[in-house]
């Protein structure tokens, strides 16, 4: 037998030594010679069904099902059998790329060719005739939901408002008895009061896209007409919207592309610059070079800086620390620890088929419609990838497609039935495209990252119960 | 024959457009209306719980409707609900037009005396399914009270599972065979169809003081049982709890049968069928189950309704409350065949499947000489 025989992973924190085990999907405390023991488990020294006199606490978490020899025979997710009626009847929301032209030239951006070309920024708009069939499109599809969203994308959507404005008002009536909410990712430059006034009547959600303070943020983020800096116009709409629509502007997201070449202080220098950003929602994550020809470098203390910040607004979670001077950066991590720690239910054992975590339900769950009528699974994707595009606005969904990403991890069966971190997996397809294939290599170079976020998971999983038993603290969360 | 409409039409009220004509002879539902969001118009009414077609269309067309019709029949829903936004717009324009209103949507004090005004002055009739038109009496009947008849108590395991719409077929099936039936539950349309939604249930379920005083709601649902079987003299007492029966793992809040815990404190049932989501159950599963209902309630699953609806776990855990879809009814009815080897399952939204789950009652029942 070999150390994948049995699904577990250990970690040590200042309290204790812990086992999680991947059947029962829970940690739970150890002593250190059993943490020894399957340690040298782990590192292959030793197989479990070798013991002469097998230890109290082995056999114990044995007969528990901490530790079981059970493997997973078959990949495949358990909604594989109810696809196609989610797909017909439980889609939640529709994206549309209302254009791809942009008033602004961020180098990241796959439209400025950090796909190798792939895309460019076109003149290419969505007609109003598509967009009203892609919301009838949606009507006929969510007949077992009350609630479905809508979201206007580009290039840069405001460049079309009056095309939203035709649409929301299409919407009104076409849809009238479904709770809408719509979501805008925009740059805000091209915003202005009837927008504002518009969006705030309808319950628009507002994303607005800045990048940090000037210098890092005009270093990507520059004007299509004159390769000028953005951040100057950016920053004085997100004031206006402040001091006219405060209200407005609580609820108003800046989403934060970082730039891991940069210093994480640096960046994080925005808010003590503007200190009226803190009011805002904050969305943060560093560039997405996943499928892009130029990759992110890193500056040397960038990671060890995010960390710090990170742990700092985990310390406020552990309420240990106050919230006012945690970076607004990690705003969204109180609700993420949530999330993770209720992703994390208890199971029984394995079964004989299972998937890993990861993907969504493709079609279900965030369905990008393009200029061109293409369904692509979402914005995040490359919408010139052919798994990626899972049908069209005339023939529907394509059932074999959307199987194919659903069960993306078939590609991967062999190492993910033997991976600890299996139900903790955040590979979707788009880890796995490569230049339009579905690869298993390309899925398997994302693992460390994956197992990493699992492996914090289950610490702060730890840190959580022991704040309570040993600490008697209450969380925040 | 009066006609009906029914607006707003969703799958909660599909078992309205099966049952209404039957125990409402005198009544015809001639249009099934739903705003367009809902994506049920221009459809057969069963899209929306995902059955063979019913030969009812849904239109959104009120206006044509309100020309055509002698009742609007606004069924149970919430007022903040979108789909019941127009609702009560819709029910002061039809008294005006002369429409009998039927009103199963929770209405304010302000509301329920604004329309029944309304009506009153434009001579139509009013009925609101929150009041319950078989007044019954409050003297004090103390001490025990055990009632002479059987009762059939009807609830969902973990969610919503079709109830209403067995309730009302098992109704329909004593009734066929010539047994009185006296059916209670907590659907405000129960009024509607001579049966009874249950004031104290309505109240228990959605009102808000019955529960602060335990001893005296367990007194009272037992004076009401005394009330009716002295009142309508039944063969059998039917009685469907909404809500849920157990909790759903983490996922979310539910009753988790805090409300059937009361009830059979006060009344022992004869015995229960469990109606469920949709699931790749086993025998053993629901043996497990049915022993922890026994449990809690004092009575397990005597048999079982597999629903087609199914819980969208993923999606119940991102949004923290109940997701649901339909399946094709015929995935349903297939596992019920599969469990029925060794469980009393049956997919009572079948026809041949509520001839099956009735004979099962009645053996049941008859077995222990109670009918
Ligand atoms: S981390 Fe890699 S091996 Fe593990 S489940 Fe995810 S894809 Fe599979």
């Amino acid at each position: 037998m070999s150390s994948t025989d049995y699904l577990f992973q250990l970690f040590q924190t200042i309290n204790h030594d812990y086992l999680y085990s991947t059947g029962r999907n829970r940690i739970v405390a150890i002593t250190r010679p059993t943490y020894e023991i399957l340690q040298k488990v782990k590192q292959g020294q030793f197989s479990l069904d070798d013991f002469e006199n097998e230890p109290e606490e082995i056999r114990r978490l044995k007969e528990e099902g901490y530790l079981s020899s059970r493997h997973i025979q078959k990949i495949e997710h358990t909604y594989t059998h109810y696809l196609s009626t989610l797909l017909d009847r439980r889609m939640q929301k529709v994206t549309l790329q209302l254009t791809q032209n942009c008033n602004f030239r961020c180098s990241y951006c796959h439209y400025t060719c950090n796909d190798g070309g792939q895309r460019n920024h076109s003149n290419k708009r969505m007609p109003l005739d598509l967009a009203k069939k892609a919301i009838l499109y949606l009507r006929e599809h969510s007949i077992d939901i009350p609630e479905v969203y809508i979201g206007f994308y580009g290039g840069e959507p405001l460049l079309e408002f009056p095309m939203i404005e035709e649409i929301i008002n299409f919407v009104k009536t076409e849809m009238a008895g479904k709770t809408i909410h719509y979501t805008i990712t925009t740059n805000s430059v091209l915003i202005n009061d009837h927008i504002i006034r518009f969006f705030i009547e309808n319950d628009v959600s507002l994303v607005i896209s800045l990048d940090g303070p000037k210098e890092i943020n005009d270093k990507h983020r520059v004007f299509a007409a004159n390769g000028k800096g953005t951040f100057e116009a950016i920053i004085d709409k997100l004031q206006y919207i402040y001091q006219n629509y405060p209200d407005f502007f609580k609820q108003t997201t800046v989403n934060m592309v970082m730039d891991p070449s940069n210093d994480f202080d640096q960046i994080n220098q925005l808010f003590t610059d503007y200190p009226f950003l803190k009011k805002m929602n904050i969305s943060a994550a560093t560039i997405d070079d996943v499928g892009a020809v130029e990759k992110n470098t890193y500056q040397e203390q960038f990671f060890s800086k995010q960390y710090y910040h990170d742990f700092l607004t985990f310390l406020y979670v552990l309420n240990r620390f106050p919230n006012h001077l945690c970076s607004p950066i990690f705003s969204a991590q109180p609700s993420a620890v949530r999330k993770a720690l209720d992703d994390m239910t208890e199971r029984d054992g394995l079964s004989d088929t299972e998937s890993p975590g990861g993907p969504c339900v493709p079609g279900e769950m965030r369905l990008m419609v393009t200029v061109d009528g293409d369904f692509v699974i979402c914005e995040r994707v490359s919408e010139v990838s052919d798994p990626m595009i899972i049908g069209n606005i005339e023939t529907g969904v394509q059932f074999e497609k959307t199987y194919a990403l659903l069960n993306v991890a078939q590609l991967t069966s062999e190492q993910c039935k033997d991976c600890w971190a299996f139900f903790h997996c955040t590979l979707c397809a788009k880890y796995a495209d490569a230049n339009g294939v579905l690869s298993a290599s390309e899925r398997l170079k994302y693992c460390q990252k994956s197992r990493l976020a699992a492996f914090r998971t289950l610490r702060r999983k730890a840190l959580i119960q022991e704040a309570a038993e040993i600490y008697n603290q209450s969380v925040i969360i | 024959m009066k006609r009906v409409a029914l607006y707003p039409f969703t799958s909660d009220s599909f078992p309205l457009l099966q049952y209404l004509p039957i125990f409402c002879p005198d009544y015809q539902i001639v249009e099934v209306l739903s705003p367009l969001g809902t994506g049920f118009s221009g459809r057969d009414a069963s899209v929306s719980v995902n059955r063979s077609d019913s030969g009812m269309m849904v239109s959104s067309d009120v206006q044509k409707a309100m020309t055509n019709c002698d009742v609007l029949l606004v069924p149970y829903g919430k007022p903040d609900d979108p789909v019941f936004s127009d609702a009560c717009a819709l029910m002061k324009r039809a008294a005006e037009m002369g429409k009998d209103i039927w009103c199963g949507m929770k209405l304010t004090q302000k509301q329920t005396r604004e329309l029944s005004r309304l009506c009153r002055n434009h001579q139509v009739e009013f009925c609101y399914g929150f009041q319950e038109k078989f007044r019954w009496r409050t003297e004090n009947y103390y001490g025990n009270y055990k009632p002479s008849i059987p009762v059939v108590l009807v609830h969902n395991l973990t969610g919503e599972a079709d109830s209403f719409e067995v309730t009302l077929a098992l109704t329909q099936r004593f009734q066929k065979d010539g047994y009185r039936v006296s059916t209670l539950g907590g659907r405000p349309e129960y009024n509607f169809l001579g049966l009874h939604g249950a004031s104290l249930f309505l109240e228990t379920f959605y009102g808000n003081s019955t529960l602060k005083d335990v001893p005296l709601l367990l007194q009272m649902y037992l004076q009401y049982f005394r009330f009716i079987e002295a009142e309508e003299r039944p063969d059998v007492i039917l009685v469907n709890f909404p809500g849920a029966a157990i909790a759903n793992g983490n996922l979310f809040f539910n009753e988790s049968g805090v409300l059937i815990y009361l009830f059979t404190q006060a009344i022992r049932p004869d015995y229960a069928v469990v109606c469920t989501l949709y699931h790749e159950a086993t025998p053993t599963y629901l043996q497990v189950i049915s022993q922890e209902l026994e449990n809690r309630f004092g009575i397990g699953m005597d048999s079982t309704h597999i629903s087609n609806r199914v819980l969208h776990s993923e999606q119940s855990r991102q949004k923290n409350k109940m997701e649901t879809f339909y399946l094709p009814a015929e995935q349903a009815f297939q596992q019920a065949q599969k469990l029925k080897t060794e469980r009393a399952a049956f997919c009572a939204i079948c026809e041949e499947e509520k001839d099956e789950l009735y004979n099962h009652i009645i053996g049941s029942l008859t077995d222990y000489n109670n009918l």
